[in-house]
C-alpha cells in the first residue's frame, strides 16, 4: 500500500486526558489507515476511545487532552502540527463531520438554506461562486441524497423536518462542500432501524458512485458489516483487531471480537450468551500488557506485562494478540 | 393455553393537542398475555410502545378501552388500584441513570418499595435487600454504593432488584438494554430470563431490537402508529413474517454474519418516514409506506385476523380462512 493511495493516516497515535491531576491513558498507539474511495468501520464499545480518535483528527480534543504522540496525515500532512489557519481550512474543505444525533448538529433557529449557504461559502471560498451558483449545488446535494422538494427543504428550519431528513440534510453538506473524506459517528444510531437502512443504504452508494472516503465510527457490528469494506476492532483505546471486513466477520480472530459477536443477539435465535464478565479497565492505570488480559478466557503470562504486536492471520486480517499468534485462539 | 394474566381490550390513549386535535398514541391495541411468557412489543420511535406500558402500569389514564388484570378492568373510570395491585405490577425503565435517585445509595432505593409494600421490620428489611441483591447475581456489598458509582449494567440490575422488592407477578420491561453496550446487555437479559424461570414472572418486553426478541420472546407483537400488526409466536414470526411492515422492519436490520442475512426477508428497500401521531393517514396507516398498497388500504381500516393458530395480522392482503398465498411463504 502506497502512501499516496491512502488519504488519511493515524500512525501510533497516544492519546491521554488530565482530570483532576490524574492523567488517564486513553489512546495506546492507535493506527489506522483510510484508503482513498474506501469506507473503513471502527468499531468499539462506549468508552474504548472511538469519539477521542474522531475528534483528534479534526483537532477538536478538548483542552485537557494531551496528544503524547504520534502523528495523523492527511493527504500526507500531519494534521497535529498544521498551524490553526491551515486547521481551519483542512476543516473548511478537506473533512466533513456526520454527528450521531442531527438534531443538535443543527441550529434550530437558523434556516436551512442560511447554515447550507454559510458552510459551502467556506468549503469553496477559494472558487469565488456566487451566492445562485452555491446554491444550486446546495439543491443539486439535497437531490442526490434523495430528498424530496428540495427548494422547500432549503426554507425549513430544522425542526420542521424529521430525524431521517435532518441527517440527510447532514450529508448533503458534506457532500455539497466536495470534501474527501465523511467522518460519520454513529449516524444511524439515533434513528428508527428503517430510517438507519435508508441512510446506511445512501451512505454505501456515495462510497461507489463518486469515490468518496468514509471513516465509520459505531457500536454495532450489524452496521460496519453492511457499510464498510476495512473494519477496525477497537477495546479500551487500542485497535486489537483489522482487516477486511468480510475476513475479520467470517473469522474473528481477538479473543474481544470472538465474544463480543458472541453477545450479539442473532436473528438465527441461538439464545444469549452471558456476556463478557468484568468491564473496561480504568484509563488511570491500564494494563501493562494486553489491555484485555483481565477478562480475556484465554490470557497467558505474557499477555500480563507484553503488549502484542501485529500477527497475520490471512492476507489482509491481523489481530494483536499472544493466543491468537500461538494458534490457541479457536472461535465456535 | 395457560392462564391469561392481563387483557388489553381496545386500548386507546389520546393526549390532547391545544386546537382540538389529539396525539393518537395507542389507537385501539387488543392483546393477552400468558402467565411465564415474555410477549415482546415491537416498534420504532413513536409508536406508542412506551404509552401502553405506562398505561398498564397506571401513570396514564386510558382515554377508553379495558385493562384486565386477573379478572378486574383497571382501566374503569374512577377505578383505584390497590396496593397488592400495585406491588404485583412493576416496570423497569429505560435509562437507570435517570430511574435510581442519584443521592440515594442502593440500599435505600431498594427499601423504599419493601417498605410500602412489605410489613417486614428493619432488619428483615435489610435479609431481603442482601437476598434482591443476590437474586439478580449482584455482591452484597452494593448496597452502600452509589448509582454514579456502579456500571450502567449494574445500575440496570439494581431496578430490577427494586422491581422485586413488591413481589410482582408481572413486569413491563421498557427497553431496559437500549442504553447499554451488547457485552453489558447479555449479562442483564441473561438475569432477566434466570430470574423468569426461577419466579414464574410474566414479562411485557419493549423494544425496537428485533434480534433480541427473537432470542428472548416467547410472542412478538409489532405497533404501528398506535396500532397493532402482527402478533404471532417467536418461532412462526420470524420464519413467516406476513404484514409487510414486518418484512420492512426485518429487511431493515443491519445483521452481523451470512447466516442471519439468509433468515431475513428478501431485501425491501425501506421508504418513506413514520407518520406524524396527529393526522394518522386514513385507512390502514401503514399504507403510505406499503409497497402492496390498494385501493381499499386508503380507505378501510383492516380488522386483525388470525390467519394461523395463534398468528394474527392485520392487513387488506389477508382474509379469513382463505389459504396464504405463495409468493409470501
Amino acid at each position: 500500500m502506497e502512501t499516496n493511495n491512502n488519504i488519511l493516516e493515524i500512525k501510533d497515535l497516544s492519546v491521554s486526558y488530565t482530570v483532576a491531576n490524574v492523567v488517564t491513558h486513553v489512546l495506546e498507539k492507535v493506527n489506522l489507515t483510510v484508503p482513498k474511495g474506501k469506507s473503513v468501520g471502527l468499531v468499539g464499545e462506549s468508552g474504548c476511545g472511538k469519539t477521542t480518535t474522531m475528534r483528534a483528527i479534526l483537532g477538536v480534543l478538548p483542552s485537557n487532552a494531551n496528544i503524547e504522540s504520534g502523528e495523523i496525515l492527511f493527504n500526507g500532512t500531519d494534521v497535529l502540527k498544521m498551524p490553526y489557519n491551515q486547521l481551519q481550512e483542512f476543516r473548511q474543505t478537506g473533512a466533513g463531520l456526520i454527528f450521531q444525533d442531527p438534531s443538535s448538529a443543527l441550529n434550530p433557529v437558523i434556516s436551512i438554506k442560511k447554515q447550507f449557504l454559510t458552510s459551502l461559502k467556506y468549503a469553496h471560498k477559494d472558487k469565488n461562486y456566487s451566492s445562485a451558483q452555491l446554491y444550486d449545488k446546495a439543491i443539486e446535494a439535497l437531490n442526490a441524497v434523495s430528498l424530496a422538494d428540495p427548494k422547500r427543504i432549503m426554507n425549513s428550519f430544522p425542526f420542521q423536518l424529521s430525524g431521517g431528513m435532518r441527517q440527510r440534510v447532514c450529508i448533503a453538506m458534506t457532500l455539497a462542500g466536495e470534501k474527501e473524506l465523511l467522518l460519520a459517528d454513529e449516524p444511524g444510531t439515533a434513528l428508527d432501524v428503517t430510517i438507519q437502512d435508508q441512510i446506511l443504504r445512501l451512505i454505501k452508494n456515495l462510497v461507489e458512485t463518486l469515490d468518496l472516503s468514509v471513516i465509520m465510527v459505531t457500536h454495532s457490528l450489524g452496521v460496519i458489516r453492511q457499510v464498510t469494506t476495512e473494519v477496525n476492532v477497537m477495546y479500551a483505546g487500542s485497535i486489537v483487531e483489522g482487516g477486511d471486513t468480510h475476513q475479520v466477520f467470517e473469522h474473528p480472530s481477538h479473543p474481544y471480537t470472538i465474544a463480543l459477536m458472541d453477545c450479539l443477539p442473532k436473528l438465527t435465535g441461538t439464545g444469549i450468551s452471558e456476556g463478557i464478565p468484568g468491564r473496561i479497565p480504568d484509563y488511570d492505570h491500564p494494563p501493562a500488557g494486553c489491555r484485555f488480559y483481565p477478562r480475556c478466557t484465554y490470557a497467558l503470562d505474557r499477555c500480563k506485562s507484553e503488549v502484542p504486536g501485529k500477527t497475520i492471520v490471512e492476507d489482509d486480517h491481523w489481530v494483536a494478540c499472544f493466543a491468537a499468534e500461538e494458534g490457541k485462539v479457536c472461535p465456535k | 393455553m395457560s392462564e391469561v394474566i392481563l387483557e388489553l381490550k381496545n386500548l386507546k390513549k389520546y393526549f390532547p393537542l391545544p386546537g382540538g386535535q389529539s396525539v393518537k398514541a395507542v389507537d385501539g391495541v387488543s392483546l393477552k398475555l400468558f402467565k411465564g411468557e415474555t410477549l415482546g412489543l415491537v416498534g420504532e420511535s413513536g409508536c406508542g410502545k412506551s404509552t401502553i406500558a405506562y398505561t398498564v402500569v397506571g401513570m396514564y389514564g386510558a382515554t377508553e378501552g379495558e385493562i384486565i388484570y386477573k379478572g378486574t378492568n383497571l382501566a374503569q373510570k374512577g377505578y383505584k388500584r390497590n396496593l397488592q395491585q400495585k406491588g404485583e405490577i412493576q416496570i423497569v425503565f429505560q435509562d437507570p441513570g435517570s430511574s435510581l435517585n442519584s443521592r440515594r445509595n442502593v440500599g435505600k432505593s431498594l427499601e423504599l418499595p419493601l417498605k410500602i409494600h412489605t410489613k417486614l421490620n428493619k432488619q428483615e428489611r435489610q435479609d431481603r435487600i442482601d437476598e434482591l441483591l443476590e437474586l439478580v447475581g449482584l455482591p452484597v456489598d452494593f448496597k452502600k454504593r452509589m448509582p454514579r458509582n456502579i456500571g450502567g449494567g449494574e445500575r440496570q440490575l439494581v431496578s430490577v432488584a427494586r422491581a422485586l422488592g413488591s413481589n410482582p407477578e408481572f413486569i413491563i420491561l421498557d427497553e431496559p438494554t437500549s442504553a447499554l453496550d451488547v457485552s453489558v446487555q447479555a449479562k442483564v437479559i441473561s438475569t432477566l430470563i434466570h430470574l423468569q424461570e426461577k419466579l414464574g414472572l410474566s414479562y411485557l418486553f419493549i423494544t425496537h431490537d428485533l434480534s433480541l426478541m427473537r432470542n428472548v420472546a416467547t410472542r412478538v407483537a409489532i405497533l404501528y402508529l398506535g396500532r397493532l400488526c402482527e402478533l404471532a409466536p417467536t418461532a412462526e414470526f420470524f420464519h413467516r413474517p406476513l404484514h409487510p411492515y414486518t418484512q420492512m422492519l426485518l429487511s431493515s436490520i443491519p445483521v452481523a454474519t451470512d447466516e442471519e442475512e439468509k433468515v431475513k426477508p428478501a431485501q425491501i428497500i425501506s421508504e418513506g418516514e413514520i407518520p406524524s401521531p396527529v393526522n394518522v393517514p386514513s385507512g390502514c396507516t401503514f399504507h403510505t409506506r406499503c409497497r402492496d398498497c390498494m385501493d381499499i388500504c386508503k380507505v378501510e381500516v383492516p380488522v386483525m385476523i388470525e390467519i394461523e393458530p395463534s398468528h394474527y395480522v392485520c392487513c387488506h392482503k389477508f382474509k379469513e380462512g382463505e389459504p396464504i398465498a405463495a409468493e409470501v411463504e
